[in-house]
């Protein structure tokens, strides 16, 4: 009898349990307004602290490192890594994060899951959120920052004057990369010198109907991404003039002139029949190889796309250089727009553990000295360093696109304060499905959005 | 004799403690409070609480803050998101988008599955394995049959390959290139994934009726026509009321098939809801983002509550 009573007692103190789990989840719900993200804190980090930079080969047993990539980006660190791990002993994982990486990544961080290392597009709007929570060391100060080439770390990796990506490579630049036989078939002598003429060669190639070339431009409206770029490079003398300023502090909107003529001249290319016929649906690999194989002759592309290509050509520069090359456009000249992407820039996490903090940042250090030469040689790129040569394998497309660096101004990534799904609504427009008014509206709905969240002013 | 056994002490031990209902119902529940005490939902119940309680109740509070990947602190910001999110055109579309897809998968689903029971219902033992084989889609990965779709249907996929040998000519169609259409054939294939469920559910809902019933028919004169569209088909009124539900609702939570094979294009056409969560997600907007979960759920539950329903009172009235 007292076992029943106790059962019955206990199946009380259960319910009872019960409520009062369920009453403080609702006490701790009722607070949320005064609790603060789970996922933030600040940062005074001295850089010039001596040791805040460790030397770059310095023993490291028994430290592991936690890298991710994108599935893109991958293989690129793997030389790098394998060195680091033999002159130190520690070890590094490479963790591949799958696409969209940063939507990917960017929820695993707010999770609570996060690498030691990453490879994260140094740009302003890709690095506010991760700054904004706190979750980024510091990376002033560095022993190789004196090294780096002219253009090279001046906006990128930069956010509020503060380094927190380190540049591994040469930023990525939005241009015009063609195919040299498609030219000479069409009787084209000089590279376009601004918009217009860009057009106008085009249109040239269109109407000398060489065989073999299905059109004169290819777009890769299933892979979206690449819509952004034919719309970006007309914007390079307006950013130099300060569009994205004006954008950032809502005096000026992607529905304003610049910006709206624009998309309105890319829709153009589309009317004037310039593109091929599945523009909507193709991928960027299947534009790659039209480019290759000579069945388009111009595509909009950045560093990655070549780096496809290069691939195509079994990464044979004479057979490459003879065969492709790269020209800057923009709306009056020749300015190249600067787009450092995801495999440019890597950023080091606050981890809690100072000791993986530190050789996050040897690694870095390691990978901008002792192992930045085999680094480049393998991946066959141009040095972004005064002290280490270029290995002389680099196609010329890639010669030039890094040198017209030097005449350049930062993309929409890199200048504006955030990065709203523009492209994305491209594609919609090469679908047919959105108006170039109703992309430029969505594209600035979204960046109010994001600026409000920011707490900018004006949104 | 072991319930008799326990259910004297129980009966005292209710009395004592003030019961005044009659014996045999005291007893009943005295014995199941000893069979299944209420301390053996705690594991259960927690589970449920941490996981399923309490991110639904956070995702109902979160969807009234500013909470972004910009900011330190979280605050109630009343309806703004709400507000900003209805202005943009974006949301209507993809819930459209949505109910269409949902709608569509439910309607594959329902009619793969159901000619695949209706096939499949003799236990031989080529039926065995061909069951077997239609079910393999429902346990691969969502992804993965996205992908491998996407390959045979992109142009000069597999499939154009296949039809351009017969036609003899060249066929390069890009199946998911069309803007109309794309939807359509996204949602064909979550219905093909998860045919092999929907069979299993009708096959056995095939099972439980009753032999004299079909054996009368057939005495009677019935053909197999009539015996399926008046005898069977309504039987399985239970089985259709699952099927149904589950999959016009857990569509409308489709995610990874839809990534995998379009990721919302050409041009915006396939975007479900949870696409453009995800994207916004991405931005940094999270309070955007769970706010419009939180609609789908609301919509959902517009959507499931008079559905069920009038299946149920459907099921009510034939069985």
């Amino acid at each position: 009898m007292k076992l029943i009573q106790w059962k019955i007692d206990s199946s009380r103190k259960s319910v009872r349990a019960v409520a009062g789990l369920v009453i403080a989840a609702g006490l701790c719900l009722g607070t949320l307004a005064g609790c603060g993200n789970p996922a933030a804190s600040s940062d005074d980090t001295d850089t010039k602290a001596s040791g805040y930079w460790p030397e770059a080969s310095a023993k490291l047993d028994s430290v592991t490192l936690k890298f991710w990539s994108s599935p893109q980006a991958n293989k690129i660190p793997v030389q790098v890594i394998k060195d680091f791990q033999k002159a130190t002993g520690a070890k590094v994982d490479l963790v591949t994060i799958p696409e969209v990486y940063e939507n990917n990544a960017q929820t695993k961080i707010t999770t609570g899951d996060t690498p030691d290392l990453a490879f994260w597009q140094p740009t302003r709007s890709m690095m506010t959120g991760l700054v904004a929570q706190g979750k980024l060391q510091k990376l002033d100060n560095a022993p190789f920052e004196k090294n780096y080439k002219k253009g090279i770390d001046d906006e990128a990796g930069l956010y509020k004057n503060s380094r927190y990506a380190i540049m591994v490579s040469a930023p990525s630049t939005m241009g015009v990369y063609y195919n040299k036989d498609v030219f000479k078939a069409a009787g084209l002598e000089a590279v376009p010198k601004n918009w217009n003429e860009f057009v106008a060669a085009a249109q040239k190639i269109k109407d000398a109907n060489i065989p073999g070339v299905d059109s004169p431009l290819f777009e890769m409206g299933g892979s979206q991404w690449g819509t952004q770029w034919a719309v970006q490079v007309q914007l390079a003398e307006a950013a130099q003039g300060g569009l994205w300023d004006r954008v950032n502090q809502g005096k000026d909107k992607f529905t304003g002139k610049d910006i709206m003529a624009a998309i309105t001249n890319y829709q153009d290319l589309f009317k004037k029949g310039l593109y091929n016929a599945d523009a909507g649906s193709a991928k960027d690999t299947a534009q790659e190889k039209a480019l290759w194989d000579g069945k388009t002759g111009m595509i909009f592309g950045n560093a990655s796309q070549f780096l496809a290509i290069s691939a195509l050509a079994g990464n044979d520069k004479s057979a490459l250089d003879k065969k492709i090359g790269y020209f800057p456009v923009s709306k009056d000249g020749n300015y190249t727009t600067i787009i450092p992407d995801g495999s440019n820039g890597v950023v080091a996490f606050k981890s809690g553990d100072s000791k993986r903090e530190a050789a996050s940042r040897q690694f870095l250090n390691f990978w901008m000295t002792d192992g930045y030469k085999a680094f480049i040689k393998q991946q066959n790129i141009i040095s972004v360093l005064k002290n280490v040569d270029s290995p002389n394998t680099v196609p010329q497309a890639s010669l030039d696109a890094a040198q017209s660096i030097q005449h350049s101004v930062g993309s929409m990534q890199l200048q504006a304060l955030a990065n709203p799904d523009l492209y994305v609504n491209l594609a919609s427009m090469v679908n047919g499905t959105m108006t170039p008014e109703q992309v430029a509206q969505t594209t600035q709905d979204q960046f109010a959005q994001v600026a409000k969240a920011q707490g900018v002013k004006g949104f | 004799m072991s319930d008799a056994f326990a259910a004297g002490p129980a009966e005292k031990g209710r009395k004592r403690l003030g019961g005044n209902r009659s014996i045999g119902s005291n007893s009943e529940t005295a014995v199941m409070k000893k069979n299944y005490p209420l301390r053996f939902l705690v594991p259960a119940g927690a589970i449920l609480l941490v996981f399923f309680f309490v991110p639904t109740v956070l995702n109902f509070i979160y969807a009234f803050t500013d909470w972004s990947a910009f900011k330190t602190t979280i605050s109630f910001n009343g309806f703004d998101n709400f507000m900003s999110l209805f202005k943009n055109g974006i949301l209507l579309r993809d819930l459209r988008t949505t109910l269409v897809f949902a709608f569509f998968v439910a309607l594959f689903q329902n009619t793969f599955g159901l000619i695949l029971a209706v096939f499949l219902e003799k236990d031989t033992t080529e039926n065995r394995i061909a069951r077997v084989l239609f079910f393999i889609p429902v346990l691969m990965s969502a992804l993965a049959v996205g992908y491998v779709w996407q390959a045979v249907l992109q142009a000069n996929g597999a499939l154009d390959q296949i039809l351009s040998f017969f036609a003899g000519r060249t066929i390069s169609t890009a199946w998911l290139g069309s803007t109309t259409w794309s939807i359509v054939i996204v949602s064909a294939i979550q219905g093909w994934k998860w045919a092999g469920l929907a069979m299993l559910i009708y096959l056995s809902g095939l099972k439980t009726i009753d032999e004299d019933v079909l054996e009368a028919a057939e005495i009677d004169g019935a053909n197999s026509w009539q015996i399926f569209w008046k005898i069977k088909f309504p039987l399985l009124a239970p089985a259709v009321t699952f099927n149904v539900a589950t999959s016009l609702l857990g569509s409308m939570n489709g995610f990874d098939t839809v990534q995998a094979t379009t990721a919302g294009g050409p041009g915006g056409s396939t975007e479900i809801l949870n696409l453009f969560v995800w994207r916004t997600f991405g931005q940094g907007l999270y309070s955007q983002s769970t706010m419009m979960s939180l609609l789908l759920f609301i919509v959902v539950m517009i959507i499931a509550i008079p559905l069920i329903w009038y299946l149920r009172r459907r099921e009510a009235k034939i069985l």
